[in-house]
């Protein structure tokens, strides 16, 4: 390229560049696990873009995958904005769809058109309460948030097993009894899953990418990220915010699983989250934090897992490829130093 | 089961031993753990490692009929994947905690990955044959200690010989002092002429070692089998051991022991059928580790370097141009005449 125009845009494309080799590159690593099963990684990749792009259908289930990545990546976002690590959105997911559940029940008699909104709130609020354990023991008594949100994973699965398998059985389905009609989001787009919280997922990232750029409370917050001891000395109120954002964070993802129940299974499955929290790790992580690329992210792991979806059925390839790829292409960044931590 | 039983050595005895059983594991991969954070790296990729172990160990196992081979194949494993993540946070500077968790992706994917694609077609789940306990003479014989702690598997007293080696090797030789340098001040260790980045790759390399082992003794050695998700967070678990365990190889081994007692305290009450709601029982070793991790841990201070890359001031230029700032910032260069 000629040197004597536009330097800038050279450094513009550059990065695009690199990320599109780095794709490739870790393909083509994930490719050699599968060549001691003897499959062609060619082939199984072709299986997985047919799988993700090769019909409508197909199309608006990536965007209902995608739906729960992006709450989750933006949970994750949110607290390690404010120098947080968030990797309890998984759990924060099920104790949402739990209060999802136990609401949509009705047992309470809630008015049909109270009712969704009162579920979303009460998801929202599930999930910030669940994120509060570690937030609270975080700053309060200096625990590792990181050991503490893992912890809390496994009780929150541990919780909805015991519901689904006791107090709340259906008797018949690994699954609890069915909310009730009123309680279902509705449907986008006739004869597809695709549903409401799509647009409650785009809601969130576009709202909280214009909190973190544009009012005060994002101003202080990534201050907080970059450096504590100055965000203190400047006088922010650093307890009080990060102990807010790190509740918001669990509560989008509580609102992941009011999505997953309400507009998706309308019970609480046994086994509801197939990892969406640790996706949602990843799509932060490859969105450098930005929650608008979030969501460009979300839909493109999203396809790659509908798609490895389909690879499975068409193949027998084990869905677990997609982690692999996606790890190896994260590791393949870290390397390369294209992702500080930019908080 | 009567509140009475609890009163008597019928119930703790074998209690005990059970906890014993579940401890070892936890306490290879704790004490590993232990080296690579006193050296100022902590390893969050703990659980991903074990379930490497746990995975190559049964596989090795399986083809061979030894169960020794796959206790060091996956040894092995776990120090190739350790040395990955060492080479990205030791001399690449990424973050220890980023790294940790993508292994953790990384490896549980490959875990399952290689299960699901080797014995997908068989309709049995695939076991090993399980290793006769070995009674220790005359110690097992002792009263009350005796059939806790020496009527066990071999590996169990291997564990017990660890402690004493980490023990000897962190606190009272040339080597763990660097170790512990390192975690502590590494400018110290480097004006000293020693290659920190080096030691920290041995420090990482032992801890993916011990993570291998542990996560094999649970799959070949106690299971015999490969389940997906069996480590369930142990790796985690692992991580507050240490802490709680002040990353002093003794104290780390008590607290292996409580945590393994406990695991087994609730294993015998899910059992025994006692009306309490399975979620109390099955989630009492992540309470415990979350209580632990919150009112113990929380004062203890980690080594003061942990999560900071020391600069790569012997490679070229251009490689220290690539540092992030924070990192030079915490580390200054030292001066050449200071």
């Amino acid at each position: 390229m000629n040197a004597h125009v536009d330097a800038p845009a050279v450094n513009r494309w550059r990065p695009l560049g690199l990320a599109a080799g780095l794709v490739v590159a870790s393909m083509a690593l994930t490719g050699l696990v599968l060549l001691p099963i003897g499959i062609n990684p060619i082939a199984a990749y072709a299986q997985i873009l047919k799988g993700a792009f090769g019909s409508v259908n197909a199309v608006t289930e990536d965007l209902v995958y995608a739906t729960p990545i992006i709450l989750t990546s933006l949970s994750v976002i949110l607290a390690f904005r404010c120098g947080l690590w968030n990797l309890g959105s998984d759990g924060q997911l099920y104790l949402g769809a739990i209060a999802t559940v136990g609401l949509g029940f009705n047992r309470f008699g809630l008015p049909g058109p109270a009712l969704l909104p009162a579920m979303a709130v009460a998801a929202f609020a599930a999930g910030a309460a669940w994120a509060a354990v570690p937030a609270v023991l975080r700053l309060r008594f200096g625990a590792s948030e990181v050991i503490v949100t893992i912890m809390m994973n496994f009780l929150a699965v541990t919780i909805a097993t015991y519901l689904v398998g006791g107090p709340w059985a259906s008797g018949i389905t690994p699954a609890t009894a069915p909310i009730v009609p009123e309680g279902f989001l509705p449907v986008l787009i006739s004869g597809t899953r695709l549903n409401a919280n799509f647009l409650v997922a785009i809601a969130a990232a576009a709202i909280l990418s214009f909190v973190l750029r544009r009012t005060v409370f994002g101003y202080r917050l990534r201050t907080i990220g970059q450096n504590v001891d100055a965000a203190r000395y400047a006088g922010m109120p650093v307890t009080k915010i990060r102990f807010l954002s790190f509740a918001c964070a669990g509560g989008l993802a509580g609102l992941a699983g009011f999505g997953e129940v309400a507009g998706i299974y309308h019970n609480l499955p046994n086994g509801l989250s197939p990892g969406f929290g640790f996706t949602g790790i990843v799509v932060a992580l490859l969105a450098r934090l930005n929650p608008v690329w979030a969501v460009i992210i979300a839909f493109a792991l999203a396809a790659l897992n509908v798609g490895s979806g389909g690879m499975q059925r068409a193949m027998g390839i084990p869905v677990s490829l997609v982690s692999i790829m996606e790890a190896v292409l994260i590791l393949l960044v870290l390397s390369t130093r294209m992702l500080e931590r930019r908080a | 089961m009567t509140f009475s039983s609890f009163l008597e050595l019928s119930f703790w005895i074998p209690l005990l031993a059970a906890g014993v059983r579940v401890a070892t594991p936890l306490l290879f991969a704790s004490l590993g753990e232990a080296v690579s954070e006193r050296a100022g790296v902590i390893n969050v990729g703990l659980e991903g490692m074990m379930a490497l172990g746990a995975i190559v160990g049964f596989l090795v196992a399986y083809w061979t009929g030894l169960s020794w081979a796959g206790l060091l194949a996956a040894a092995a494993a776990g120090l190739a994947a350790s040395l990955i993540f060492g080479f990205l946070t030791i001399f690449r500077g990424a973050d220890q905690v980023v790294t940790g968790i993508v292994m953790n992706i990384l490896l549980l994917g490959l875990a399952s990955f290689a299960y699901a694609s080797i014995f997908s077609s068989a309709h049995v789940v695939a076991q090993l044959t399980a290793i006769p306990i070995f009674r220790v003479p005359w110690l097992s014989d002792l009263p009350i200690i005796g059939r806790p702690f020496f009527a066990q598997s071999p590996i169990v007293y291997v564990v017990y010989l660890l402690i004493p080696v980490f023990w000897l090797l962190l606190e009272h030789s040339q080597w763990g002092l660097s170790v512990r340098a390192a975690g502590e001040n590494p400018e110290a260790v480097d004006s000293a002429g020693i290659n920190i980045w080096y030691l920290r790759l041995q420090a990482v390399a032992i801890c993916g070692a011990m993570a291998g082992l542990a996560g094999a003794i649970l799959a070949v050695i106690q299971i015999g089998a490969y389940v997906d998700g069996m480590i369930s967070g142990r790796g985690f678990i692992a991580l507050a051991i240490v802490v709680f365990g002040g990353w002093r190889p003794w104290r780390v081994a008590a607290a292996a022991l409580l945590f393994g007692v406990v695991d087994a305290f609730q294993l015998r009450l899910q059992v025994s059928g006692v009306p309490i709601p399975s979620p109390f029982l099955i989630g009492m070793p992540y309470i415990l580790t979350i209580v632990v991790v919150a009112f113990v841990a929380g004062r203890a201070g980690y080594p003061a370097a942990i999560n900071k890359a020391y600069p790569l001031r012997h490679f070229s230029r251009k490689a220290r141009k690539l540092l992030p700032a924070d990192s030079a910032a915490v580390h200054p260069l030292p001066q050449e005449n200071s």
